[in-house]
């Protein structure tokens, strides 16, 4: 049985974005759905709301383990599906009335409650891709975190069978989705995320578990670090706290947070290699390789035209343009207010690379200061460990594709050869005669080919390879790569263990 | 990737060796978790700890002398201030219960995230067990994990069941024992069964060869990466240009060292060393092509016929090394003509045309093929069962469990929580042969 590829639907499930769409196209698309992975529960929903959450928190096993989530989990264990609020509609509520109860039940890399986290696929479904549960004709490719039980792959198999009405399914664990969409079977996955990095080296298609690892820094991280630097820029400061109408601490902090927020998803943020403090741009010459490979094509393309523009202009205005240009000065429209940055972004993903600087950095009075006691290991650390975790002689296949995904790298390019850069201490000198140890790293990219990913960067890397995967398995006759509906009412949700390639 | 067929009973397979702990569902191809047996553990309670990748590595609290235990791949191997590494394991045979208990259950709860008492579990143990620890295990599995179901099964046996085969030798080099083990008809027979440290002898050379300088190289240092702040690449055989963490050397133990220093010395093992297929030859060894190295402190050499040396310490002792030690473990011909001495004439060619080898210690490079020749210098037809995939070869016994496991006669055997409650430890002895 093979399905019509405008009926296949694929859904990326990570820790805290949810993203899916619909229909395999020639050029294959970016996801039409993107929702936060989180849940609101209305506190008067339940009359003893506020005890009932406290009690199922301490219920939740999970919670108790060093893989738990920072982000907030409320369940209550009374609340059904068509209880919790999820995507727009909880961004209205949120927009109401504060005194929701947010959950986010994928935060763990695993599925924390199950109402929850079928209340969100429900919502993507039926409520943003139209589908009709009477009448569903589509197979579904959900992407998981990787390492999940079987019980728990079973059970996800089981919720969108009976639940949704699905007409096959399979399950993909991300990382390896992800290094197909880099077009390789073999390499180190590193998935930057809000809170986590997860690291996955991947030998010959097969995730190499026993080295997968996930360390505690993620874009949040980065947004505090810059949030706080930023406290030290005064016209920034005076703009957004006015003398005369000072914020209090906190709100200050979420204020400077959402200017970060922007600054970086506008991408006026670089990543300096090691070695480099910052970037030095160099007017003269323009060395087109390494711009190519730094992934700055785009600002220098158009600081190119902003120069051409400012040839018209008068002497004056040119110098002044150029005297922005030495400071590297952006300016951005944030809410009323047009805030100037100077060359201080750039250093937002420094904490990536040395999570030391978030010592002591006090954020407001809610959320203390790391201790050194929860300090994460830096990304090239953690992902030198992690490959040398692997075989000795997968590792220089490994290192051949070092891929950095996640939604950082929709906005902020060449996080992937900073990253190189760092990890030379794992690498043997190039001109060593081995054919076992590892003398290079490369660096992989989504390739061009795929034109609808071009300007996304890496960060659709998981929903671009789910979507491969889809394609190969839902045109398959055989149907032996998923779970169609004869073989669920045949064998349960057993079957999925069966029928799912990869999660042997 | 090959399910070996419908388990109703979704049954899970533990295989504790000196290197490493597996765990993973019975069916399976590959056990699901990996983890060190070596874990890592501080005596005074941490105050300064800068280094945890936090998922994957539980630190639980033991009432013991120690305050902290580190498990899994980001356990022993991450470097932290005071941490001392040890293994539980002795001769293959587990000497200390309690942190085996928190290996097992790191495997099977943390990375599995199965919860133990839904499952019946399989366990494996060295042919050479002793009665008392086989029962604690039971007693373990029963009473700490609540399992439903219990079977502890021998690695010999399982082994050749891993390999298809009802009689076969076994020969198993893991990290601390090489063992020669007949499998007749499924069961193990005792009198053929003989083990040494030879492994340990192999590592110990090994090492004693990179550290001493020899007319063409200087001693090597071995500090590991976690200890090195940055490398410069050097010339072949200059002398190396690193700058070490100090901030880290200070607070590092002997015994992280060690440890640390003896997975360099085996991966260089698995990177270079070798063993003649033919028997040792000088003129032989010095025709194979030397190969290049380098070390984490970026010194790189190239080793011509030591790196053969290395193996041969498997098959032979050089005389001067017999006189010094009287108690040098037995080499691999000598532990398998005493294995097969004890046997009946009759079993011996079936044997010799069965043998099985595996244990990641079979890894190293032309091992097969010179166990090989010295079989065949004894025997007419000798054949020897060596899968190619490593992962076959390293996780025998958990394969053979996996496959035992998952077959439907295999039901009746298993020991159940109310066979355990109703004879005690006894059952153990009589169900598990």
């Amino acid at each position: 049985m093979a399905f019509r590829d405008s009926t296949v639907i694929i859904i990326e499930t990570g820790r805290t974005v949810v993203r899916a769409g619909l229909g395999l196209h020639d050029l294959l698309k970016t996801p039409t759905v993107e929702v936060s992975a989180r849940v609101g529960l209305r506190k008067n929903a339940f009359a003893n709301g506020a005890d009932a959450n406290k009690s199922s928190k301490a219920e939740d096993p999970l919670a108790s383990t060093s893989r738990a989530s920072s982000l907030p989990q409320n369940g209550h264990r009374n609340a059904a599906v068509k209880d919790y609020l999820v995507g727009s509609h909880l961004d209205e509520a949120l927009a109401a009335d504060p005194e929701i109860a947010i959950s986010w039940p994928f935060a763990d890399g695993d599925v924390r409650d199950w109402v929850q986290a079928e209340a969100i696929w429900k919502h993507v479904l039926f409520t943003q891709l139209q589908r009709r549960r009477v009448q569903n004709e589509s197979p579904v490719l959900l992407a998981v975190s990787p390492g999940l039980s079987r019980e728990t792959h079973e059970r996800i198999c089981q919720i969108f069978f009976e639940r949704f009405n699905v007409a096959g399914f399979s399950i993909l664990e991300l990382p390896v989705g992800q290094i197909y969409a880099a077009n390789s079977l073999s390499g180190v996955v590193v998935d930057i995320g809000h809170e986590k990095t997860d690291i996955t080296p991947i030998y010959e298609g097969f995730m190499v578990r026993s080295a997968r690892s996930s360390t505690s820094i993620g874009t949040r991280d980065c947004v505090n670090y810059l949030a706080h630097l930023l406290r030290a820029n005064q016209s920034v400061m005076s703009a957004i706290s006015p003398p005369d109408a000072p914020l209090d601490a906190d709100a200050v902090h979420s204020t400077l947070c959402e200017i970060v927020d922007q600054v970086w998803k506008e991408g006026h943020v670089k990543v300096p290699s090691d070695g480099e403090t910052a970037v030095t741009e160099d007017d003269g010459v323009t060395d087109i390789a390494a711009v190519m490979v730094a992934g700055k094509e785009r600002a220098l393309i158009e600081s190119g035209m902003k120069k051409r523009a400012t040839a018209k202009a008068s002497a004056a205005e040119q110098q002044r343009a150029r005297e922005i240009e030495a400071l590297d000065l952006i300016t951005i429209q944030f809410k009323s207010l047009s805030l100037t940055l100077g060359k201080e972004r750039h250093r937002f993903c420094e904490p990536l690379f040395d999570p030391t600087l978030l010592r002591g950095i006090t954020l407001n009075v809610a959320t203390t200061p790391k201790s050194a006691a929860e300090m994460s290991l830096s990304l090239q650390d953690a992902v030198g460990h992690s490959v040398s975790q692997t075989d000795v002689d997968q590792r220089q296949y490994i290192w051949g594709g070092l891929f950095v995904t996640g939604d950082i790298t929709r906005y902020v390019k060449g996080i992937g050869v900073a990253l190189q850069s760092r990890v030379a201490p794992f690498i043997v000198t190039p001109d060593l005669q081995t054919d076992v140890q590892a003398r290079v790293v490369k660096v992989l990219n989504v390739p061009e080919y795929f034109p609808e990913y071009r300007d996304t960067g890496n960060g659709f890397a998981g929903f671009l390879g789910a979507s491969i995967v889809a394609k190969i398995t839902f045109n398959d006759s055989g149907g032996k790569n998923f779970v169609s509906k004869a073989d669920y009412t045949g064998k349960g949700p057993r079957s999925v263990i069966e029928m799912a390639p990869a999660l042997l | 990737m090959v399910n070996y067929g419908g388990d109703e009973v979704s049954a899970l397979v533990i295989d504790i060796g000196t290197s490493s702990v597996r765990a993973g569902y019975a069916g399976d191809d590959s056990p699901k978790a990996v983890i060190p047996t070596s874990y890592g553990y501080r005596k005074e309670s941490p105050d300064g700890d800068t280094s945890m990748p936090d998922a994957t590595e539980p630190a639980q609290s033991n009432g013991r002398q120690y305050s902290k235990m580190y498990m899994g791949q980001f356990g022993p191997s991450v470097w932290r201030d005071g941490m001392e590494v040890t293994n539980p394991l002795n001769d293959g045979l587990i000497q200390d219960f309690e942190p085996a208990t928190a290996l097992m259950r790191h495997a099977i709860v943390d990375v599995m995230r199965c919860n133990p008492s839904e499952h019946p579990i399989l366990v494996t143990e060295p042919a050479w067990n002793t009665p008392a620890n086989r029962e604690r295990m039971a007693e373990i599995m029963f009473e700490e994990f609540q399992v439903p179901a219990f079977y502890i099964a021998n690695t010999g046996v399982l082994n050749a069941f891993a390999a298809g085969k009802g009689s076969a030798l076994v020969i198993d080099i893991g990290q601390s024992i090489a063992s020669v083990t007949p499998v007749v008809d499924g069961f193990v027979l005792r009198k053929g069964l003989v083990y040494s440290q030879l492994p340990k002898l192999v590592h110990a050379h090994a090492r004693h060869v990179l550290a001493n300088p020899t007319p063409q190289r200087r001693g090597i240092d071995l500090y590991p990466y976690q200890l090195i702040s940055n490398k410069q690449p050097v010339e072949l055989n200059a002398p190396p240009r690193f700058t070490l963490r100090e901030d880290r050397v200070k607070g590092t133990t002997d015994s992280w060292r060690s440890w640390y220093e003896a997975l360099e010395v085996e991966e260089w093992i698995q990177s270079v060393a070798g063993v003649l297929e033919q028997g040792w030859n000088d003129q032989a060894a010095a025709s194979r092509p030397p190969r290049q190295y380098e070390f984490p402190t970026g010194y790189n050499c190239w080793f011509t016929q030591d790196r053969f040396m290395v193996g041969e310490q498997f098959f032979n002792h050089s005389p001067q090394l017999t006189v010094s030690n009287p108690n040098l473990p037995k080499t691999m011909p000598a532990l398998i003509s005493e294995s097969l001495r004890s046997c009946d004439p009759e079993l011996r060619q079936v044997l010799v045309g069965n043998v099985v080898l595996t244990g990641g210690g079979s890894l190293f490079a032309g091992f097969g093929d010179r166990l090989n020749a010295e079989l065949g210098r004894g025997f007419p037809h000798v054949k020897i069962h060596s899968p190619g995939n490593p992962i076959e070869r390293r996780y025998g016994g958990w394969l053979g469990g996996s496959v035992l496991a998952s077959l439907g006669t295999f039901h009746q055997l298993w020991i159940s929580k109310e066979e355990w409650t109703e004879h005690g430890k006894a059952i153990v002895g009589q169900r598990c042969k």
